[in-house]
């Protein structure tokens, strides 16, 4: 069953100018995007810096307003809800950052930190009853129950990223986006907190939206995989099929533009044309079809829809069926 | 141990602990005037007018034979009341304004800082002089004058820590949770602009001292015959050739009080400054 | 393969003095570069990988830097000697430098086409400015930025990320230096810029015939790229060899386990095995070996006491380990 399904979700953010601030333009960062995530399920969600991916799951959150289209959490449309009625939806959905080091208050205790979404919601109400819950959600994420008094500075990156994790499930929440959680970390220290993601996702059956640019990570920790591209999703399919048999032209060289670390396979992989164009105007008809090598005159004149071609696996380009 | 602690803070923080002394030692002044204070300071005493520090007058006496040394402990009080009260004034109003301004943000930003901006552009002393000209002169008035003067200075030092903290991801995580606006402010804004406001807050009591003087010495402050530094200086300077010392004395006292404020407002920077603390 | 190396970093050992102690840097590092050859040096943040790096250039600044010894051989000569007038003449000529963020490393105020030309103008002594012009298009053509002619006057903030950081290698190569040092060129790139960067430097070495000390913590843009790896952690080289040896064929546990603890792309993993605990901090480094409190091979009595030697293995590989050689 789909936990939260998106329908159509655009963001475009204003662009002022002069004087008297007016509208110019709109930054197109979310354009048209429909997904659905099920229960039990960690959907990757790649793509390239300014594609759109963190602000796609920020709307997916209602931390920021989407321009149109519907957000369905379990049946109920959240997208036009008043914030003030958003206490039960937000009780059930988390974000992680990619920066555990600022998404910490530097000023307040990690203990204080992990019990604030408990006092928010006014979950155990006794103090010493709550406490005991932080020290619980503090050893289940590897840490221990003497850290509750210390500072946020007395902290490694994975261990502040740890305390994020704590405090993200301290409600038990439902579904979870986890923005580039370990970009910033250690490269040995990355496996800790992915192993970590893994083993608390099977256990609590949680629902993650993972966002990253990082593509061996999102193969390691996802189901299914999503791929991004100026605001709109160009490729989606389970995990080992889009790896295995990716369709999209942008995601062939995507996917095989990651470093390998093996030495004696060092291909010549096909470079990708020109740059990534501007979110303000993109691209007519087909997005990717002035860096396409496969572009033909009708990508330039028609947008192509999200088409299945398999059982779960669709394709956003007019060109597939060309390929074979 | 605690004892210890102590010990080794000062030992560590050279410059702040003579700032504290300073300040301690002004204090003291102040609170305990009338016991130190060796004679009235507000008796004439025409005999002795106009003579040099002696044992008697440790600070000499004034044209009227009062005590300088007594005037100048009772001026403590004056000066040191002013120059807090202006500025908790100028917290508490000003920065509840900037947090305001900055948390909010949109039309209330732009009406508050547009404000502000009016007060701002507008010299200090002349706006003081408005205030005091218009209400007439009172130490609350005076406070109020130079109140209003660190309005904006405070305002606009909150809005921009307010900013700079909005857009941490740390207020973003709890407005994920659900954390409403004024839980936001109360627990991660508010925590985390506190100490720069804390900093400026010492250094500010140092210029409000300073302008309650300027404000006296242009006889705009407390009226006469009321002990106070800045009203003591003017009213000496006419005989600066025959005594300098009635000058000299208070003027060396404001410097000094003024100093430590400072001295302990720089030192508090560096410590409050998370990025050295670790 | 007994050519004399290019450049030899022999024990180079940097310490930071800061308000609240000595930060031990760099303590043993050692590897050497030869002619043509692209060295990969391949660490966690703070093992020390940019310090050494910047000891090259003698670029740190001291204080609180200071450079506690070691040599740093560069064409036979130890530039640790030399003087600031001499080590500015091998600067952007011999030796030149791209950093990790192209965004800070260009100044914003000045168009792109002043910037590149700066050092030509430096070391070439083109006193013509015809001619400068014409090798600063010449260099930015190289480097595939599309009508250089009409970027000449434009200004970094129109340039996107890619070609900001090939306008920085443009400007470190503007003089053909015999090594490029290249502190994590693609890490704030997306994957398929990286690619292009990737590419450019294999071209310039094959067409320039420069060699290359390329620092990443990623091992996949060192296997792709590097013909030999040193691998360094908490401020010392702990295994040196050619890319196929260390990769395929990781000696020192450090090595290993990292290699065990990442995702790929091309591998299915089932669990990846993580490298417990977390870097040790350089002010207060581990007694011994200092990869010893993470170490699943740990020998009891040993590790933890004696400090491990780099031994030679075979020719050109070395690890530094108490399971080797003992």
């Amino acid at each position: 069953m789909d936990l939260i399904e998106m329908r159509d979700v655009k963001k475009h953010f204003p662009i002022y100018s002069g004087i008297l601030p007016k509208v110019v333009g709109h930054i197109k960062a979310v354009d048209g995007i429909s997904l659905s995530i099920e229960q039990n399920e960690v959907l990757g969600l790649i793509g390239e810096s300014g594609c759109g991916k963190t602000t796609l799951g920020k709307v997916a959150l209602r931390l920021l307003d989407p321009s149109e289209g519907s957000i369905f959490f379990e049946g109920i449309d959240i997208a036009k809800k008043k914030h003030d009625d958003l206490l039960s939806f937000k009780k059930k959905t988390q974000i992680i950052f990619q920066d555990a080091h600022s998404s910490l208050d530097p000023r307040s205790s990690i203990g204080l930190s992990v019990e604030e979404p408990l006092r928010t919601h006014k979950m155990f109400q006794d103090r010493a009853k709550r406490k005991e819950r932080v020290v619980e959600l503090l050893e289940e994420v590897g840490l221990e129950s003497e850290h509750y008094d210390r500072y946020p500075h007395e902290f490694s990156g994975g261990q502040k990223q740890r305390i994020c994790i704590a405090r993200a499930l301290a409600l038990d929440p439902k579904f979870v986006v986890a923005d580039e959680p370990v970009s910033s970390l250690d490269v040995s220290v990355r496996a800790q907190i992915l192993n970590l993601l893994k083993d608390l996702q099977a256990k609590y059956h949680l629902s993650i939206l993972y966002i990253s640019h990082d593509i061996s990570g999102v193969k390691y920790i996802s189901n299914r995989v999503a791929i991004m591209y100026l605001g709109k999703i160009v490729e989606l399919a389970d995990q080992n099929e889009i790896f295995k048999n990716p369709c999209h032209p942008y995601t062939k060289v995507l996917l095989s533009s990651v470093p390998v670390p093996d030495p004696e396979t060092r291909e010549e992989v096909k470079l990708l044309k020109g740059e990534v164009p501007s979110p303000i105007d993109p691209p007519k008809a087909c997005r990717f079809h002035p860096r396409c090598d496969c572009c033909t005159p009708e990508c330039k004149e028609r947008e192509p829809e999200l088409r299945r071609i398999k059982k779960g696996h669709f394709v956003r380009c007019l060109s597939f069926k060309d390929l074979g | 141990m605690q004892k210890r602690e102590i010990l080794d803070f000062f030992t560590k923080n050279r410059s702040m602990s003579v700032g504290i002394s300073i300040l301690l030692i002004y204090l003291i002044a102040a609170i305990f005037a009338p016991l130190l204070s060796p004679h009235d300071p507000y008796e004439q005493n025409l005999d002795v007018r106009l003579s040099g520090p002696s044992r008697e007058y440790p600070f000499g006496t004034d044209q009227f034979g009062r005590c300088v040394f007594s005037r100048i402990l009772y001026g403590a009080r004056i000066s040191i009341t002013i120059g807090i009260a202006a500025v908790l004034f100028g917290l508490i109003i000003g920065s509840g304004l900037g947090i305001i301004a900055g948390y909010r943000g949109g039309l209330t930003d732009l009406v508050l800082m547009r404000l502000m901006d009016v007060l701002m552009s507008i010299p200090a002393l002349i706006l003081a002089l408005a205030v005091v000209a218009a209400l007439g002169r009172s130490i609350p008035n005076m406070i109020l004058a130079i109140g209003i003067n660190a309005l904006p200075l405070f305002a606009r030092l909150s809005r921009s820590s307010v900013l700079s903290i909005r857009t941490m991801e740390y207020i973003e995580a709890s407005e994920a949770i659900g954390t409403n606006s004024f839980n936001i402010i109360r627990y991660h804004v508010f925590k985390n602009c506190f100490s720069p406001l804390l900093i400026f807050s010492t250094l500010h009591t140092a210029s409000a001292i300073l302008m309650a003087a300027a404000l006296s010495f242009l006889g705009l402050g407390v009226p006469p015959p009321t002990a106070e530094w800045g009203l003591m200086t003017a009213e000496a300077r006419v005989y600066l050739r025959q005594a300098p010392y009635l000058v000299i004395f208070p003027s060396m006292v404001i410097l000094v009080l003024v100093l430590g404020f400072n001295l302990i407002g720089d030192r508090l920077r560096d410590m409050l400054d998370p990025k050295l603390r670790f | 393969m007994d050519e004399k190396p290019l450049l030899e970093v022999k024990n180079l050992s940097v310490n930071f003095y800061i308000r609240h102690g000595v930060v031990n840097a760099v303590t043993d590092a050692s590897f050497k570069i030869r002619k043509n050859e692209i060295l990969g040096l391949v660490g966690e943040s703070g093992c020390g990988k940019s310090v050494t790096a910047l000891s090259i250039l003698r670029l740190l600044l001291e204080p609180p830097a200071k450079i506690m010894g070691g040599r740093i051989l560069y064409k036979g000569e130890d530039l640790l000697e030399k003087t600031e007038k001499e080590i500015r003449e091998i600067r952007g000529k011999e030796i030149s430098m791209i950093f990790q963020n192209p965004l800070s490393s260009l100044n914003p105020v000045l168009t792109i086409g002043f910037q590149v030309s700066e050092p030509i103008i430096l070391h070439q002594n083109l006193k013509n400015d015809e001619e400068v012009k014409r090798r600063t298009v010449e260099i930015l053509r190289q480097m595939g930025i599309p009508e250089a002619e009409k970027r000449l006057k434009e200004y970094p903030h129109a340039f996107s990320g890619g070609m900001r950081q090939r306008t920085m290698i443009a400007m470190a190569l503007s003089c053909n230096p015999s090594l490029l040092i290249a502190d994590e060129p693609t890490t704030s790139l997306d994957v398929t810029i990286q690619l292009q960067i990737l590419k450019l430097m294999r071209n310039l070495r094959r067409d320039v015939g420069s060699s290359i000390l390329l620092i990443t913590h990623d091992f996949g843009v060192a296997a792709q790229l590097c013909d030999t790896i040193a691998v360094m952690y908490a401020g010392e080289t702990v295994e040196y060899g050619s890319a196929v040896d260390v990769l395929k064929d990781p000696k020192h546990p450090y090595t290993k386990c990292l290699l065990r603890s990442i995702p790929r792309i091309d591998v299915d993993i089932e669990r990846l095995e993580p490298i417990k605990g977390s870097v040790p901090n350089a002010m207060n480094l581990p007694d011994g070996c200092r990869f010893h409190p993470r170490c699943p091979y740990m020998i009891e009595d040993t590790c933890e006491k004696i400090k491990p030697e780099a031994r030679q293995l075979t020719e050109g590989r070395l690890v530094r380990c108490h399971l080797y050689g003992r």
